[in-house]
């Protein structure tokens, strides 16, 4: 009973600090700046897609409001993780910098409480806004398409961009750890997301090559299947093989056991890593 | 006798250097720290810790907070040994520090940083307003950290370091920044706390600010202890004292009579230049000034009709007593502390 009651007090206490936390983050110039981009993007995103007037490239459908929300993710890649990035790049090489991480960590609690009411406190300082915008676009497409998505695919949706957030904000704090100043802190910051959001394709284009996968064509069986693999590597690409496996359309043949172990693995890995470097961190 | 709260028994402690080899590429060597320390933190004792820049103070301040796991040693917390020296909780919460350089900015303010530490600790909310007055923040409350002076900045990390009423005080050149009434303030604010059976441990590489302050002092240099006890003990084991310091505004001719006419034939002085004024600087006795020889010697120029316009004790600078601890030259100590300053 005493344990359970101890258990209970590190809860309330994880979720004080991470409130704090998510206060302090909300109102700052960078959330004021992120706020309209995300509105823009996720909101003008399922706007759009879901017009039924929308000229769309021949090989882009949208024609439920699932296949809306598979297109938005996009969108939701470009600006909430670039939103994980502005937030979280120097959440602890700042505190560290200034001297304030040795005062907290001074104090008689636990340094894996701490680091997780910080990575919450990140995460969720992107998460909520991007969830309650994402909510407001479901509203966009049923006004365009008059028709909503199913419950399965809004949680699908807002499950898969969460845990996205999520794994954005671990591989933020474990780099801003590392990062000894401001200017090492947005290098390795922007340096993670332009990895994932930019280069990956071609990452997955030299591996494919280097296995002797033909490359050259995108649209074959052989290469789907291999940068699905890859994918699985990667935050961006595990998010929209998450979302592919409610599309009908679209089918990489990937076990859906491959699909849970990369989804736990990513949630866990990144997230226990920055709370060992945390622990191990000298002030 | 005052209970001792914390004793470190020949403490060691190594920073770690990156030192990558092909093989390792994250290895890494222990390279400079702290040797052989034992010190006893007692309470209702105010020790000042000097040291140069580079002598340890902050790594030693921050292994007593629990910073910094010791490499080889015993801690023991009120008579209990620590097991592998991993600090339990109960450790932290008796004791407080106020960090060197804390860098305040931003748009946050006094009250929210308290709120945040006093959530971190579990501790009530509502007694924060009352605790920033009592380190003079009160008004400053809920002013951007942006807006708040140095001397408010040290306010507000000292007032970090008294959060949950620690046993023991640990405090990193808590001086800077710090304007002569804010001193005089702080230092009336230590005694009190010492009064209530704290027990502080200030660090400073200047030695004249804690000479007031403090009951015993630790000097470290090159991260040893060199030397502890009292101020004045260390003064005179290795004969240095003082210098009385006197300026006229004309050159004194007949200080031999003078002194001699009031039994003073035996002191040794100097008359010297300096400036548009005379300076007469006379050695200090082995054992140091007493206030009563100090006033016969004021006296007896007075009472020649001839008035300094300026007379006081000769401060004894750190790279004196440094010199004469560890028997190097002058020269040689200010080198190696121009060495680490630089």
């Amino acid at each position: 009973m005493k344990k359970m009651n101890n258990y209970i007090e590190i809860l309330k206490l994880l979720f004080k600090l991470s409130k704090m936390e998510i206060k302090n983050n909300l109102f700052t110039i960078r959330m004021m700046v992120l706020m309209p981009i995300l509105l823009l993007f996720i909101g003008g995103a399922s706007w759009g897609f879901s017009d039924q007037n929308a000229q769309l490239p021949a090989d882009v459908s949208a024609n439920t409001p699932f296949e809306v929300l598979f297109l938005t993710s996009v969108f939701v890649l470009f600006s909430a993780t670039l939103g994980v990035v502005l937030i979280g790049f120097d959440g602890i090489s700042r505190k560290k910098n200034s001297g304030l991480l040795a005062i907290e960590f001074c104090q008689p609690t636990s340094r894996t409480i701490l680091g997780l009411s910080q990575l919450f406190g990140v995460w969720l300082t992107v998460a909520l806004p991007t969830i309650i915008i994402s909510l407001f676009s479901i509203l966009l497409i049923y006004k365009q398409m008059n028709v909503f998505p199913t419950i399965g695919e809004i949680i699908l949706f807002i499950f898969a961009t969460s845990l996205v957030l999520l794994w954005y904000a671990s591989i933020q704090l474990l780099v801003s750890s590392i990062a000894k100043d401001v200017g090492s802190a947005v290098t390795l910051g922007v340096g993670t997301w332009l990895l994932f959001t930019m280069i990956w394709l071609l990452i997955t284009a030299l591996l494919a090559t280097l296995l002797g996968v033909d490359a050259t064509d995108t649209n074959n069986s052989q290469f789907a299947l291999f940068s699905s693999k890859v994918d699985m590597f990667s935050p961006n690409g595990l998010y929209q093989l998450l979302l592919e496996a409610k599309l009908e359309n679209i089918s990489r043949d990937l076990p859906i056991w491959q699909l849970s172990i990369a989804t736990i693995c990513w949630t866990f890995i990144p997230s226990s890593f920055f709370i060992w470097r945390f622990n191990k961190l000298a002030a | 006798m005052a209970e001792a709260l914390l004793e470190l028994k020949g403490i060691d402690y190594h920073h770690k250097i990156a030192s990558p080899t092909l093989l390792k590429p994250f290895n890494k060597i222990g390279g400079l720290g702290i040797k052989n320390i034992s010190l006893n933190l007692v309470s209702g004792n105010i020790i000042g810790l000097v040291g140069p820049n580079g002598a340890g103070k902050t790594t030693l301040m921050k292994l007593l907070a629990g910073l910094l796991i010791p490499d080889k040693g015993k801690i023991v917390f009120k008579g209990k040994e620590l097991e592998n020296m991993i600090r339990p909780n109960w450790t932290k919460k008796m004791i407080g520090m106020m960090h060197e350089n804390v860098h305040w900015y931003g748009s946050s303010t006094p009250f929210k940083v308290i709120e945040r530490l006093f959530t971190i600790r579990n501790m009530k909310n509502n007694k924060i307003e009352k605790f920033l007055d009592f380190v003079g923040l009160g008004i400053k409350a809920h002013d951007s950290l942006d807006s708040l002076s140095q001397g408010m900045h040290q306010r507000l990390s000292l007032a970090c370091a008294l959060i949950g009423s620690p046993d023991i005080l640990l405090l990193d050149e808590p001086m800077n920044g710090l304007d002569p009434v804010a001193r005089e303030a702080f230092a009336g604010v230590l005694k009190n706390l010492a009064k209530q059976g704290k027990a502080i441990l200030i660090s400073s590489h200047q030695l004249a600010e804690l000479e007031r302050m403090v009951d015993s002092v630790i000097l470290m240099h090159e991260g040893e202890i060199i030397e502890k006890g009292n101020l004045e003990e260390i003064r005179d084991k290795y004969g240095i004292n003082n210098d009385l310091i006197l300026k006229f505004p004309t050159k004194v001719a007949n200080i031999k009579e003078i002194f001699s006419k009031n039994k003073f034939e035996n002191l040794n002085y100097e008359q010297y230049k300096e400036g548009d004024s005379f300076t007469i600087k006379i050695n200090s006795p082995k054992g140091g000034w007493d206030i009563t020889t100090k006033q016969e010697i004021l006296e007896c120029f007075v009472s020649s009709k001839i008035i300094p316009f300026d007379f006081r004790s000769q401060k004894i600078e750190l790279v004196e007593i440094l010199s004469a601890v560890t028997g190097l030259d002058v020269e040689k100590v200010g080198m190696s502390l121009r060495g680490k300053n630089g």
